[in-house]
């Protein structure tokens, strides 16, 4: 007999045995039902049990799973308090739980300006949907791109997941910098055809009119003569009124003219000189060497107040490169190096101090990474976005054509198949980074 | 003072301006210069006349530069040629070499100093003494 019916029946009767014959079927019946809820029990314990194995088993996946996903996933309540939170994998900074409930989610580093977050957070919580924000955050004196999605969950509680960026930002900066590139070496390449003849037109005819002015050529006295007029006094003429300068003055614009087409047509000219395996040591040291003897009047900077520290790794490698156009880049990024700093330290209100350049070579696999590193004023994020557009330069106008970072980007990048970036902080300096294969891949 | 006669030129371009300069410091170099203004008319002017250079511009009304090269090198084996263009680049394809088209006879418009196509004629006319 089933137990409880038996403390049933002692209840009732005094004794499990005791109750009326009469009932013995009735007594049977009881106990029948109590084995079989007994059963039914059993089996629901059971299927329970297994349904939360698997349970257990499909959460410790998810765990996993979960644990691999480089966003940070931040639950807060509509007021930014921070309920519970878990680091992503590929994050700049780590989020640990403990450390920051009740904190509220404004004040971490990664949510950028707390203002637009808060508005952020507030527009998700009055949205079904939710809302998502793209943003720059200052995190340990470095800028990194972030984008944040703000889901309202349930009442009161909302998930803001946290991505980190940058490194999609740089490679859509770089797509958009090929194509300007392509467009400005197509225009480049079309235009610089139909100008050539014009400018040859006026270089050619004004160089030939400098010489017919003058009195060198036997064949200008002959002519004078048959005109019956005195060369001596054409020439005086010429000179007194100033033609002669006139002229020069053409054939030197002429001449600017055509090395500003030259310039540009880098874009577009496949290059024709070899390549060299050139230990870059020495040719990055030649061409600080090169900007240090240099003296040029127009230069309002001094490179030899200039510091420089070298850290090259030992056994670095032979790079197959173009020699003279490394040269032109590393001079390039050099020289306007050595200008940004000496106007910025030229400020009155920048603290004096000495202007330093780093220059770092190491090789990881088959790249080698070039660094050139100031401590100038640095560059806001618009410039560093466009500082190798053609034609973008942040100096006034005279000061060069705003050609020479995006031929240094070309050189590097469609001439040796390497990689150009710089990463600047405003009032700390900018380090130009480039990478370029060891063996070279020659366009 | 020399006694050779003077080299003679056949310029071959259709951009009448840069023409009248590369004619000029010809002349005053002593150099006879003619000018044509395309290939067809080059064709049958060599035809006819004698030339020691002819210098050309690729891009021409109608019959190419290159391929005018090509047939003044079989009309006249001896003659030689230099290239004078407004292109951006210029590879010379295995045909312009065979006619003697070398990279250094090459010009690119603007020659910034015109002395260096009466050097580069010179050259090619062997009187580079001169």
């Amino acid at each position: 007999m089933h137990r409880l019916l038996k403390r049933q029946l002692k209840r009732i009767y005094k004794s499990e045995d005791a109750f009326p014959a009469e009932m013995s079927e009735f007594v049977e019946l009881v106990d029948n039902a109590y084995r079989q809820f007994d059963d039914a029990r059993e089996m629901l314990d059971r299927s329970l049990r297994l349904s939360s194995q698997e349970l257990m088993q499909r959460n410790s996946e998810m765990r996993v799973v979960f644990k691999t996903f480089p966003d940070s996933f931040v639950w807060i309540n509509p007021q930014g308090t921070i309920l519970d939170c878990k680091g992503g994998m590929d994050d700049v900074i780590n989020l640990v739980s403990d450390a920051l409930k009740g904190q509220k989610i404004f004040d971490l580093p990664m949510a950028g300006d707390p203002e637009i977050f808060g508005a952020a957070i507030k527009r998700a919580a009055e949205s079904k949907e939710g809302t998502h924000l793209e943003y720059i955050a200052l995190i340990n004196d470095a800028q990194h791109n972030y984008e944040a999605r703000f889901l309202p969950l349930v009442e009161n509680i909302l998930l803001v997941i946290f991505r980190n960026i940058t490194e999609r930002k740089r490679n859509e900066e770089v797509l958009i910098q090929s194509e300007k590139m392509l467009s400005v070496g197509g225009l480049a390449a079309g235009m610089a055809h139909e100008i050539n003849n014009p400018l040859a037109a006026v270089l050619g005819n004004a160089q030939l009119m400098r010489k017919r002015l003058g009195d060198e050529m036997k064949k200008n006295r002959l002519v004078a003569k048959k005109c019956g007029i005195d060369l001596s006094g054409v020439v005086a003429y010429a000179r007194e009124r100033g033609l002669n300068q006139m002229l020069d003055a053409i054939i030197d614009s002429g001449r600017r003219a055509a090395a500003i087409v030259d310039n540009m047509l880098s874009f577009s000219r496949k290059s024709e000189s070899e390549f060299a395996k050139l230990d870059l040591r020495k040719l990055l040291d030649k061409t600080v060497e090169l900007a240090r003897s240099g003296y040029d009047l127009k230069n309002n900077y001094d490179f030899k107040q200039i510091e420089v520290i070298r850290e090259y790794e030992p056994n670095m490698p032979k790079v197959a490169c173009e020699g003279s156009k490394l040269q032109q880049v590393f001079f390039n990024l050099l020289k306007n190096g050595a200008q940004a700093m000496a106007e910025y330290r030229s400020r009155p209100d920048v603290p004096d101090a000495l202007s330093l350049f780093t220059l770092r070579l190491s090789h990881v696999g088959d790249m080698v990474r070039i660094e050139i590193e100031d401590n100038g004023p640095g560059m806001d994020d618009e410039t560093r976005r466009r500082v190798f557009e053609p034609f973008f330069t942040t100096k006034g106008p005279g000061s060069g054509t705003g050609l020479g970072m995006s031929v240094s980007y070309f050189i590097i990048t469609e001439n040796h198949g390497g990689t150009m970036h710089v990463h600047s902080t405003p009032n700390r300096g900018t380090t130009f980074i480039l990478e370029l294969p060891v063996d070279g891949r020659p366009n | 003072m020399t006694s050779q006669p003077p080299v003679r030129v056949l310029i071959v371009d259709d951009e009448p301006f840069v023409v009248m300069s590369v004619m000029a410091i010809l002349e005053d170099n002593d150099i006879a210069a003619e000018a044509v203004d395309s290939g067809e008319e080059a064709l049958e002017l060599v035809g006819s006349s004698e030339y020691d250079i002819v210098l050309v511009d690729l891009r021409l009304p109608s019959m190419q530069g290159d391929e005018l090269i090509v047939r003044l090198h079989e009309l006249r084996p001896n003659m030689k040629f230099a290239i004078h263009t407004g292109s951006t680049w210029f590879e010379p394809t295995d045909d312009l070499k065979k006619a003697g088209i070398k990279r250094e006879h090459l010009l690119y418009k603007p020659v910034v100093d015109l002395v260096e196509i009466v050097r580069v004629v010179l050259d090619l006319a062997g009187r580079s003494g001169e």
